[in-house]
């Protein structure tokens, strides 16, 4: 059976990673692309045009209305994605870009009208495809690095002033939400565990931005496993994604970008290190000369809608569910919340919070 | 010459129950083991070479020991049971047996903690041994059934280190490192002097690579060997880790010691083949004491700027 696909959104995400992707998967008869939705009525109709989709919107109502998808896939700016989620759940499953929402209460909200409907939500987090990040949660999980105790990231990104002119993403959470969501991700993924505390320091670094543009946090895990990071727009050394695993029995480096990793057990020497970078050499150049280099994380989208849509069919698990979704965003709210009112931030107070605002929130 | 037969189970994980019964299991694979009934003391060996948490395979897994000791407890209720290791230059072995939890299971299943370095001794004649010609043999191994709990680990100075090698630390003094130039040697005639009656190696969290026996790669083996011939279970062991039992020193020596066969009979479970990331260069930048170079460079660094 083929699956009706509707895109909301036809932002940069979608020309570049979701549009190519479904277009890849209709070729294997899994889907149809049967509408593509901008508010911009220029943009829905050059995109129809360029992806061969039969209709395009400029109300995403309407659309619903008019050719009933099965699954819409939501890329549009993250403060919009609460409200067209709640009106498209009632009709379709959906994928949502992330981070899912901007409060971790829409989320709940959005989990409650999920369970009432018997739809699929699903969040994209493609950066956890690179083959450095798969090989090192191998890695994790099978015990190689004994028993992990912490993971430390960074990501730190220029201001999102170039490549999408997102400045969208000036909102008062900021730099928080452009990366780091797939720095958490994958830390979490790493770590298995669920967010019980956390702390963090930071904020608006400049003299009056009047948005979070630094934060270095800490979350315990309910296994013990502690999560520290830095995120930021500031910090002069820009695309820069990496994690440092700290497990028992030794210690991990992975570049997400750079699509690297690298392990050191006991005494780390220089040998240690040429032998990685002849590694690293060679897979560069596979990399480059199969044109996977060029193309970056986006070259995931095609896997992740993959298993999304085994998902919807029961055939397979959600990549990140909902309920993943939240634990991602418990940690995101935490680090506002403890920025905000520099306290620590706890999971039982954070959820209690949000159930109420959610009810409010109908 | 009779094959020994080395017992092979697969373990998946370190819950005590499921444990006790895949130790049950391989004991049954080597024909069972009667005198753990009979005897009315038993002196268990564990591995604790070096303050390192348990999940790293350097340390034999606490809760590997309790399965033992369940199992122990289940066949002979009424025998004393002594755990025993001794100090060495990285093994503060009465701390360690509280930071790792060793001492709370062994209060739970009535087993006395024995620190072979200060535990009561006798001197004894060894004609027949070289290195070893006087020896001050810890009391506790008198008259008792000696049960030998090695890690399944790679070692840069031994290749391998297993239930021989276990034997090492029966040796009652701190600065073990001094018989480090005739270490094969050594190894060879401590099995003699404390030869022990059963082994049973935790393989499940195994250890590769060039830096063990401390700090080297853990490896999910996933298995436990078991065997009352200290000699072929080692060369089994080694063959399993990639090396060549035949040329693992101590392995051949303790053989012509006559400890045990070189010859042995797998008997058990299918289990397959591990890599246990034994690079080459590793092994020979390492043996050639690339950290020893690397300190010296750090010190000459340092004092060059201190002149400047």
């Amino acid at each position: 059976m083929t699956i009706r696909v509707a895109v909301i959104g036809a932002g940069a995400i979608a020309r570049r990673g979701h549009l190519p992707a479904l277009k890849l998967l209709e070729k294997g008869g899994l889907v149809e692309t049967v509408a593509v939705v901008d508010i911009v009525e220029e943009s829905a109709k050059r995109v129809a045009k360029e992806f061969d989709i039969p209709r395009y919107f400029t109300d995403y109502r309407e659309m619903l209305g008019a050719v009933e998808p099965d699954i819409v896939i939501i890329c549009t700016p993250t403060p919009t994605h609460f409200n067209i989620a709640k009106d498209c759940i009632e009709h379709s499953h959906l994928l949502i870009e992330k981070p899912l929402c901007i409060k971790l209460s829409e989320a709940l909200t959005l989990r409650n009208l999920a369970r009432k409907s018997n739809r699929v939500v699903g969040e994209v987090y493609n950066y956890r495809y690179f083959s450095a990040v798969l090989r090192a949660l191998k890695r994790v999980r099978e015990g190689y690095l004994g028993r992990l105790v912490s993971i430390h990231g960074t990501y730190f990104a220029h201001f999102p002033v170039a490549w999408t002119r997102a400045t969208w993403l000036y909102h008062e959470r900021g730099v928080l939400y452009d990366g780091l969501p797939h720095m958490i991700d994958i830390m979490l993924l790493m770590g298995n565990g669920k967010p019980m505390r956390i702390s963090a320091f930071g904020g608006d670094m400049l003299e009056d931005a009047g948005f979070i543009n630094h934060a270095n946090f800490i979350v315990e895990l309910d296994n013990r496993v502690f999560l520290t990071g830095a995120n930021s727009w500031i910090i002069g050394a820009t695309f820069n994604f990496t994690l440092e695993l700290h497990g028992t029995g030794g210690f991990a480096y992975l570049d997400v970008r750079g699509d690297t990793y690298r392990e050191y057990h006991g005494t780390r020497t220089l040998v240690h290190d040429l032998f990685y970078m002849k590694d690293e050499l060679i897979d560069f150049m596979r990399s480059v000369l199969g044109g996977k280099y060029f193309v970056g994380a986006l070259a995931h989208y095609p896997i992740l809608l993959r298993q999304f849509l085994r998902g919807v069919e029961k055939k397979g698990k959600v990549p990140v569910s909902i309920d993943d979704s939240i634990e991602r965003l418990i940690i995101l709210e935490g680090i506002v919340y403890s920025i905000e009112n520099k306290e620590t931030a706890h999971r039982k107070v954070l959820l209690e919070k949000a159930e109420k605002e959610s009810l409010e929130q109908g | 010459m009779k094959k020994s037969i080395v017992g092979v189970v697969r373990a998946s994980s370190y819950n005590v129950e499921y444990l006790t019964k895949r130790i049950q299991k391989v004991v049954e694979y080597i024909g069972g083991c009667n005198e753990v009934g009979n005897y009315d003391k038993i002196v268990i060996k564990i591995n604790m070479c070096d303050a390192r948490e348990p999940n790293t395979g350097a340390i034999t897994h606490p809760k590997f020991l309790e399965a033992v000791l369940r199992w122990i407890r289940e066949e002979n209720r009424g025998a004393e049971v002594f755990v025993v290791e001794s100090d060495a230059t990285r093994t503060l072995a009465d701390l360690y047996i509280r930071w790792f939890g060793y001492l709370k299971i062994m209060e739970k299943y009535r087993a006395k903690w024995v620190n072979l370095t200060e535990a009561p001794k006798k001197r004894e004649r060894f004609k027949k041994l070289k290195i070893f010609r006087e020896f001050d043999v810890p009391e506790v191994f008198y008259d008792a059934f000696f049960i030998t709990l090695p890690k399944l680990k790679t070692n840069i100075l031994s290749d391998i280190t297993c239930c021989l090698k276990n034997q090492y630390g029966c040796l009652p003094i701190v600065n073990k490192d001094i018989y480090h130039r005739v270490l094969s040697r050594a190894i060879a005639e401590l099995n003699v002097i404390f030869r022990p009656s059963l082994c049973i190696v935790d393989g499940i969290i195994a250890m590769g690579g060039a830096q063990g026996p401390a700090f080297g790669v853990p490896i999910p083996a996933k298995i436990i060997i078991c065997g009352r011939d200290p000699v072929a279970v080692d060369a089994f062991a080694a063959k399993y880790i990639g090396f060549n039992p035949r040329k693992v020193k101590h392995i051949k020596v303790a053989a012509k010691l006559g400890v045990g066969s070189l010859k042995y009979r797998v008997v058990g479970e299918k289990i397959r083949k591990i890599n246990f990331e034994n690079r080459r260069w590793e092994f020979i930048a390492f043996k050639l004491g690339i950290k020893r170079q690397l300190r010296a460079w750090s010190a000459y660094r340092y004092s060059w700027r201190g002149r400047r």
